[in-house]
């Protein structure tokens, strides 16, 4: 399935500018430092900002861009203030995902949104849980500071209630208008400050309308959404990355209510000898093994297993959707990732895959799959290399492209 | 560094031979079916360390049909990555051809490479022809890829067989008949009847009675 058509990605991280069409297997290869999850971050970004900016198992952006222990301002190309992603999609709707960075205020483009946004947080009180996003910065809130105060005083006039409260009654008047000042001076402290901080804007436009802006600050936890427009389009997409551990009973229990786990069960069951099945027992994810009597704790089982499973039970999950996967391969033997290059074809009839990898193996399975099933065509390959100046240069092959060169010539399609 | 690329494995087995008195352990020659330890050495990982232990890498067995795809696909992958200059001498049979006409093809084909959207799309890569070299160049690098072709008069078998034929004095009729016809069939005759079949032994042994060839001091002189 081919939901995106094309992806144009300019100034972001590493990559200067690049451009490639879209399989229904896109296989990205490519040295180190070539930008291979970067481009996986793009389509993520782009694609998820119909959906909030989250993917279908509600894993945030920040969880995936390391936005805690980054500095924002890398998140553009050195030298740059605006990075965008350009993704067509299907029905020729265009995606454009711009990334804006600021060292101190607000790019013109977004001043009016950023404004009401913080002028409406202001009177709706929610200003403070931006600024605590960081439990960093929550000790040291004002806000958090007299917010004890303030339960100090109720306490203290709990306990004076049963006494003479008019005695205490101009006491009381004086510290309330007194805290009444300083969270109107933290406020407008939170306010010059949230509006001078150094700040990545992330604008999302579905045919050049306005659909989701976020916003993130250095220092700051996450992203804030500034705006969010419901779009006609929501594209179910997930991503499998060495950066997020995703639990397995969480897409296990996702599986059993989409109705789909039996059927990739049988899939597994038929291609692992030894697996009979996976269950949860008293909260407790256990596997069934053919050689044994008693079930075994999943925990007891191998990464290889685990990783395999994992990435089973994710690309049901986004049927008619998007999967991205950065470096399935990692601690797979050969068996499993000719079982999991079967899973990717057989899924990617109604599913979209974008897989980045260093793997020969699961690369040459994919493609002799795919070939045997009479997909060539659906594969594509983007190689990636970086030149003496640093510009990331990307090549695409079709899967007939790449087959011909391997059997010719025995090219290492990875490059080096 | 020099990279030749030719047709098959009896001629990087006869350019070995041909270039040992130059280079001797300074060369380093892959044989066999496999591009990837081409792409391997000249990776940005490895470049500078063979540069200095190989300067001269001998690629063959191809195959004729495969000798393009192999140049394309070093070009794809070389063109920009070091700021050095990589000199290729593409070495191929003329098989009766003018070298005109093949120079003329391998420039249209390296003109339809570098403007193939697939493989350069945003910068695209330059191209000049000087003093019968091609000159590439892309336009995010101070790198430079020289690219040469040389022909073998006819093809190399045939010189092998005809010049091992002539030292030896034979008038093997059966032999003679297939110099023409199927010179690889020439070439297995002649291995069997003097070196047990051993077909690598005939070709660097003939190598010697051929150095002295025209064709041979060039391409000996393009080698830097």
């Amino acid at each position: 399935m081919e939901i995106i058509k094309e992806v144009k990605i300019s100034n972001y991280k590493g990559l200067e500018d690049i451009q490639f069409p879209c399989g229904s297997i896109n296989i990205i290869v490519g040295p180190n430092n070539t930008g291979k999850s970067s481009i996986l971050e793009s389509i993520l970004m782009s694609i998820s900002s119909l959906n909030s900016f989250e993917d279908a198992l509600e894993i945030e952006l920040s969880d995936i861009l390391d936005l805690d222990d980054v500095n924002i301002k890398y998140f553009i190309l050195q030298g740059k203030k605006k990075s965008t992603v350009e993704v067509e999609i299907f029905d020729n709707n265009i995606i454009t995902l711009d990334i804006l960075y600021e060292e101190r205020g607000y790019p013109q483009e977004v001043a009016s949104d950023f404004l009401n946004f913080i002028n409406r947080a202001s009177t709706q009180s929610t200003l403070d849980s931006i600024y605590h996003r960081d439990p960093r910065k929550r000790v040291r809130s004002p806000i958090y500071d007299l917010s004890r105060e303030i339960r100090f005083l109720e306490s203290t006039l709990e306990k004076e209630e049963s006494r003479n409260i008019d005695s205490k009654k101009e006491e009381i008047k004086r510290m309330l208008k007194l805290m009444s000042e300083r969270l109107e001076s933290a406020i407008e402290e939170y306010r010059n400050e949230l509006i001078k901080s150094e700040k990545l804007f992330l604008v999302s436009k579905l045919n050049h309308n306005l659909i989701a802006m976020h916003v993130t600050m250095d220092e700051y936890i996450g992203e804030i959404p500034v705006l969010f427009e419901k779009s006609s389009y929501n594209i179910p997409l997930i991503i499998s990355s060495p950066k997020i551990n995703y639990d397995i009973s969480t897409l296990y229990k996702k599986l059993v209510n989409t109705k789909k786990l039996q059927d990739v069960l049988e899939i597994l069951k038929n291609r692992i000898p030894y697996f009979e099945d996976i269950r949860e027992v008293n909260g407790e994810m256990v596997v069934l093994l053919g050689d044994r009597t008693e079930s075994l704790p999943l925990s007891f089982m191998g990464d290889g297993l685990k990783a395999l499973l994992k990435l089973s039970f994710m690309a049901p999950l986004v049927k008619n959707g998007i999967v991205l996967f950065d470096e399935p391969e990692a601690s797979m033997h050969l068996g499993y990732l000719n079982i999991l290059a079967k899973e990717i074809l057989l899924n990617s009839s109604d599913t979209q895959f974008f897989i980045s990898t260093h793997s020969l193996e699961l690369l040459n399975k994919i493609l002799e799959s795919a070939d045997k099933s009479d997909k060539l065509e659906s594969v594509r390959i983007l190689r990636l290399r970086r030149l003496s100046d640093g510009f990331i240069e990307r090549e695409t092959l079709s899967g007939g492209e790449a087959k011909e060169e391997i059997e010719s010539i025995e090219t290492d399609l990875r490059g080096f | 560094m020099n990279v030749i690329i030719c047709e098959g494995k009896n001629d990087a087995c006869f350019l070995n031979e041909i270039m040992k008195e130059r280079f001797n352990l300074r060369m380093h020659t892959i044989y066999y079916h496999e591009l990837e330890k081409l792409q391997e050495m000249l990776g940005t990982n490895c470049y500078n360390f063979v540069k200095t232990k190989y300067p001269l890498i001998i690629y063959g067995d191809g195959g004729k049909a495969n000798i393009i795809i192999a140049l394309r696909r070093i070009v794809v992958e070389t063109l920009g990555k070091n700021n050095d200059e990589l000199y290729i001498i593409l070495i191929r049979d003329d098989d009766g051809a003018p070298y005109e006409v093949l120079n003329t093809n391998l420039c249209i084909e390296l003109q339809s490479l570098l403007r193939d959207r697939s493989k350069f799309i945003v910068h695209i890569p330059n191209i000049e022809c000087n003093d019968d070299f091609f000159i590439l160049t892309h336009p995010r690098s101070r790198g430079i890829l020289k690219i040469k072709l040389k022909t073998v008069p006819s093809n190399l078998e045939k010189q092998i067989a005809k010049k091992t034929m002539e030292f030896k004095g034979l008038t093997d009729s059966k032999i003679l008949e297939q110099l023409d016809n199927d010179p690889h069939k020439a070439l297995e005759l002649l291995a069997n009847k003097y070196y047990s079949g051993d077909e690598n032994r005939l070709i660097r042994e003939s190598s010697i009675l051929l150095k002295d060839e025209t064709w041979v001091n060039e391409i000996n002189r393009l080698v830097n």
